[in-house]
């Protein structure tokens, strides 16, 4: 025991370092990745976000298409019907989820000309409090999350918008499970390749 | 009240709607989409079909169908899908009157339908066997017909290399008597074009040609290769070095009986060569209005084995053995590129290949900027047009196509040949054609027909090889697999093989090994309060961190910092847990690494190794230094000093050699400049380089005020000799600042692993062009304002990947060797990856290229390239891009990107700019 004693005290300087890198390695490669995406602040409203008078989970198709005009394709996917309408794009279109006849989810497209941006959306519900990470590794928009507010937007650093989605206040956890299953509250551990 | 139809949902209809459809698209599209606006119609208009049978609210809605029922988003592919579509369709027949069914009529109703499935099911399994040893058939036979072509083509090398040897130093001389032509004001000024930029000339040449209607029926990439060529050849006779002159002087040369037997196998070849190449350049102009040269028999040529006044030097290595020796390692790559025999895919390799060669030879040519009078295309364009065309309506038939033409001028006529015979396919090639000249010369030709035709024959898939466009190999690009991973037999140690930067490490091999496993060793012993597996940790940590800086205190505590730096996160960032898991429970791995650290010549192949170090090849290096690397705007002309040294690595090095030198000036207002004029003499011919005594030299370039505010990119290749290996080569290069250099934030840099001379030359050159040829797109990739710095780090790329995109703060992209072995699959790559930079930079950008329909008109299929492309937005904009940039080496497939991938080419295009 002594001499176990003495080695330390001889020794203590490569001990505490050796157990300084042990620390950096367990800390670096053995335990997971801190979540990034945890509370970040609180939402500066508790307005629940509609899109155009339409309110998930209350508003009815009918009602939806006297809104936004006829669906210009309809689709059915897990017993849900895909409505989807025009939108500023040629090439993207809105999507409304319809649920037994009630409006669900609702993506809104955001192009160029609609001049929209994420300080829009902060300015009104503050910062978002949940982050989404998309699992592509080239990736470069997230998913802004403010579940209770009912509004999530994909979003770019630099504030440029993709899409903006409405849907009934939800938990984030169920959020992830129901619309936004190719979302992750992790960063993909790949990069970016040819 | 007009009542309208439902449009059809598929494209299996009737003719009527079929023909509805077609005429509604005729309608609406009526101008071309590369032309400018697509429609005359407004977007928001309802849209009926000129014969009243469907209506869409508007104009938009009807292109949205157009694009979902035909899967494209052009609206000629859409239009030509319509088409096919209208042939398939089933003709109405006329009603005759019942006669006796071929079924059973005994049987009832259910029984006649189970009847039928069962003969279906029989058949379409039928089907799909005969399909499968088809296939089968057809791979086999593919294989056999290149082994076949290659060994003929092998055994010609071999002998041109026969000759080579034989042919060394000979030299004849030669005199060609040109005819008395009076030069007309016209020409004069086409060849002074001609000499003052030739690069600048076969471009503008070429763009004229390009316009020129005799080729309007052919693709745009024929267009292209045929308007390519042709400005070639138009600078050629321009500069006295007409291709009829040529064959003619090779035609006499190969005669002589001192030499006939080592040329006239190469003499044949080239000589159809430059046959070809003028019989195509007859469709774009005249060429005996510029030199008086009509025909091959009516031009006098003299030779002389001794000087004689008049009399040109000739060596005929350089002049016939090389060229032709070129032609055969281009026709023995091409046919071993092909990915399948189908046409598509057969003419645009081709095609793709004459590019290259195209570009390769105009990019040796010299430019005469010391002639004081500037280039002005209008000149050329004018010049051109006042040549006229001979020719009212394009030749068409197999004899003497244009297509065949481009083929046989560019060398490649050999190769095109065997392919024909093969498959069918018309290639617009034939044997020699029977000129004066060819009558002396002509067995290379014969020879390899034969062999390949032979074959055919007797294998019997001629036609089956057309319709089959079944890939022989995967697109992905498969790294080799090492050694180690057949020796250890686990793909866990394979990779942290291929993670650990050995170059680095070497040095500190016994230290790292004890590092790895005690470390670890000390982690568990701490954890379970285990006091032998604590201290042997600690032991083995201390040993390594003390074995590479020595036993003082301080030397180990930097010690063990300075060896975590030097693994890092490169390595143990790759291992990550599990590997140190396995790490733990098999210490023999740190035997394992001792060993391949120390005889990693062994296990790591030697290029990868001397890749690793940094070089191209284990042999020779290259360095190029400016000085001073950044003038200000030159009055009269400044002098810069370039220091090139050339170092041996392995063995002593012979025949060292400067094999080319090339430059790129990129002027900040974006006008064209020829590069400074570089006078480097010649290597000494006994110069022999030992490892360790590098040889420099120095030589100095005036730059002129021509070049204020540009960027000069130079760069040197070196070719020596080992004793292992013949014709080594490497390249140094440097970039000269003058002025205002054109903004670029792009830079290589040396900021993880040292680049490789040739590969950094390449990527270089690659950044030049973009920065030169699409300054809107680097424009972008700067708009951050910082730099961007491109790296060589292979060992932090997972094999079967070129590069990444990291963003880091010393690192934007890191590369492999894989992707940067020529300037033109650099020049992609780096595209492809700066595209990323964009994305990450500018969010608009991703939103700019969604509302384009480029990604749309992937159909979540990707880019035939990339399939990591496929239902990918990010990485389907990075192709675009980089396809827009340049068609790599391995891009055969989207040769004709602007007509596979309209959208696409249109938003690159655009984005661009």
């Amino acid at each position: 025991m002594g001499k176990v004693f003495n080695f330390i005290k001889k020794y203590w300087v490569l001990i505490l370092i050796a157990l300084m890198l042990v620390l950096v390695i367990i800390d670096k490669f053995i335990i997971p990745d801190k979540k990034v995406s945890q509370t970040v602040s609180t939402p500066k409203s508790n307005r629940v976000a509609d899109y155009k008078s339409i309110q998930p989970g209350k508003s009815k198709l009918e009602e939806i298409n006297s809104l936004l005009g006829y669906p210009i394709e309809q689709s059915e996917k897990d017993g849900n019907i895909i409505a989807e309408y025009r939108s500023s794009s040629n090439y993207r279109n809105n999507l409304v989820t319809v649920q037994n006849g009630v409006a669900t989810l609702i993506k809104e497209i955001v192009t160029a000309t609609d001049n929209k941006k994420s300080q829009d959306i902060i300015q009104e519900y503050g910062e978002a409090p949940f982050v989404l990470y998309d699992q592509k590794p080239s990736s470069t928009f997230n998913l802004y999350v403010y579940p209770t507010n009912g509004i999530a937007y994909l979003g770019h650093e630099d504030g440029t918008l993709l899409e903006v989605w409405y849907f009934q206040p939800i938990d984030i956890d169920s959020f992830i499970s129901t619309w936004a299953k190719d979302y992750s509250k992790e960063k993909t551990t790949e990069t970016l390749k040819y | 009240m007009v009542k309208y139809y439902s449009p059809p949902e598929t494209l299996e209809t009737d003719r009527d709607s079929l023909e509805s459809l077609i005429k509604s698209t005729e309608y609406a599209f009526k101008g071309d989409l590369f032309g400018g606006s697509e429609t005359n119609l407004s977007l928001s208009q309802p849209f009926t079909s000129p014969d009243g049978k469907y209506r869409w609210q508007s104009v938009k809605d009807f292109f949205i169908y157009i694009t979902d029922l035909t899967k494209t988003g052009n609206i000629k592919v859409a239009n030509a899908v319509l088409y096919d579509n209208l042939a398939k369709a089933p003709k109405y027949v006329e009603f005759k009157g019942a006669e006796k069914s071929p079924v059973d009529q005994t049987l009832p109703q259910k029984g006649i339908l189970e009847q039928f499935e069962k003969e279906m099911e029989t058949k379409e399994a039928g089907r799909k066997k005969v399909v499968e040893e088809s296939d089968r058939q057809v791979r086999a036979a593919i294989e056999k017909q290149k082994e076949v072509y290659k060994a003929t083509i092998q055994e010609q090398i071999k002998q041109a290399k026969e000759a080579e040897v034989n042919l060394k130093g000979k030299k004849i001389y030669v005199k060609v008597e040109d005819p008395d032509i009076e030069q007309v004001p016209e020409v004069k000024s086409l060849k002074e074009q001609a000499e003052v930029d030739p690069k600048k000339f076969i471009e503008d040449a070429s763009k004229e040609f390009g316009k020129n209607p005799n080729i309007k029926d052919l693709s745009i990439d024929e267009q292209m290769a045929a308007a390519k060529q042709a400005s070639l050849t138009s600078y050629e006779v321009l500069t006295n070095n007409s291709p009829l002159v040529q064959a003619a002087v090779i035609n006499k040369v190969a005669s002589d009986p001192n030499t006939k037997n080592y040329l006239e196998n190469a003499a044949a070849s080239l000589v159809n060569q430059k046959m070809s190449q003028l019989e195509l350049s007859k469709v774009f102009f005249d060429s005996s209005k510029i030199d008086g040269h009509k025909n091959i028999n009516d031009i006098n040529v003299e030779i002389s084995y001794t000087p004689k006044p008049g009399f040109k030097e000739y060596d005929l290595n350089e002049q016939i053995i090389r060229p032709h020796l070129e032609n055969l390692n281009h026709q023995n790559l091409l046919v071993d590129t092909f990915k399948d025999f189908s046409e598509g895919e057969i003419k645009s390799r081709i095609l793709l290949g004459i590019g290259g060669r195209i570009e390769a030879h105009v990019a040796k040519l010299p430019a005469g900027s010391l002639v004081a009078k500037a280039y002005r295309s209008d000149v050329v364009q004018l010049g051109m047009s006042s040549m006229g065309f001979v020719r009212a309506v394009p030749v068409a038939a197999v004899e003497g196509s244009i297509v065949g033409e481009v083929i046989t001028a560019s060398g490649l006529g050999n190769a095109a040949l065997v392919v024909q015979a093969k498959t069918g396919i018309n290639l617009g090639v034939k044997l020699a054609a029977k000129t004066s000249a060819e009558t002396a010369v002509k067995v290379g030709v014969e020879t390899t027909v034969k062999a390949g035709v032979s074959t055919a024959a007797k294998t019997g898939f001629k036609g089956l090889l057309a319709k089959i466009g079944t890939s022989l190999f995967g697109t992905a690009a498969g790294g080799p697999i090492g050694f180690i991973a057949t020796w250890i037999g686990t793909d866990v140690l394979l990779k942290l093989v291929e993670k650990i930067p050995w170059g680095k490490i070497k040095k500190f091999g016994v230290a790292i090994a004890s590092f790895i496993v005690g470390v670890p060793m000390l982690a568990i012993g701490l954890t379970m309060a285990n006091a032998p597996l604590t201290l042997g940790g600690f032991g083995l940590t201390a040993f390594g961190a003390a074995s590479a800086k020595g036993l003082t205190l301080a030397g180990t505590v930097g010690g063990a910092f300075k060896l975590f730096g030097v693994i890092g996160t490169a390595t143990l960032g790759a291992i990550g847990g599990p590997i140190l898991s396995f790490l733990i429970g098999f210490p023999l791995v740190v035997a394992l690494i001792l060993f391949i650290i120390n005889s990693g010549a062994y296990v790591v192949p030697e290029s990868s190794l001397s890749y690793s170090k940094g070089q191209d090849n284990p042999y020779l290096s290259v360095t190029k230094e400016a000085n001073p690397g950044k003038i200000s705007n030159p009055s009269g002309n400044q002098p810069v000093s370039f220091t090139v040294s050339v170092t041996a690595t392995k063995t002593t090095l012979t025949n060292v050699k400067i094999e080319s030198t090339s430059c790129n000036v990129i002027k900040k207002d974006g006008s064209n400049v020829g590069c400074p004029l570089e006078n480097i003499q010649e290597l000494p011919a006994d110069l022999k380089l030992s490892p360790g005594n590098p040889y420099v030299f120095d030589f100095s370039v005036d730059f002129g005020s021509n070049l204020s505010d540009s960027l000069v990119f130079d760069s040197i290749k070196i070719s020596a000799d080992s004793d292992e290996q013949k014709g080594i080569t490497t390249s140094g290069s440097e970039t000269v600042c003058v002025g205002e250099c054109p903004v670029d934030c792009v830079k290589v840099e040396d900021n993880a692993m040292p680049w490789p001379g040739n590969l950094r030359a390449n990527l270089e050159a690659a950044v030049a062009s973009l920065s030169g040829g699409h300054p809107g797109f680097i424009a972008k990739v700067c708009s951050n304002n910082k730099e961007v710095n491109l790296c060589y780090n292979p060992p932090q790329i997972s094999e079967g990947y070129f590069a990444w995109h990291i963003h880091t703060d010393s690192c934007d992209v890191v590369f492999n060797q894989k992707g940067l072995q020529s300037e033109k699959d650099a020049l992609f790559l780096v595209t492809h990856e700066l595209t990323h930079h964009i994305q990450k930079i500018v969010g608009g950008s991703v939103q700019e290229y969604l509302d384009s329909g480029g990604f749309r008109e992937l159909a979540g299929e990707g880019f035939c390239t990339y399939k990591d492309t496929a239902n990918d937005v990010y990485e389907s904009m990075a192709e675009a891009l980089g396809l827009y940039a340049s068609i790599p080496s391995w891009g055969g497939c989207a040769a004709n990107y602007r007509t596979k991938y309209p959208r696409n080419y249109v938003f690159a295009e655009g984005f661009m700019k």
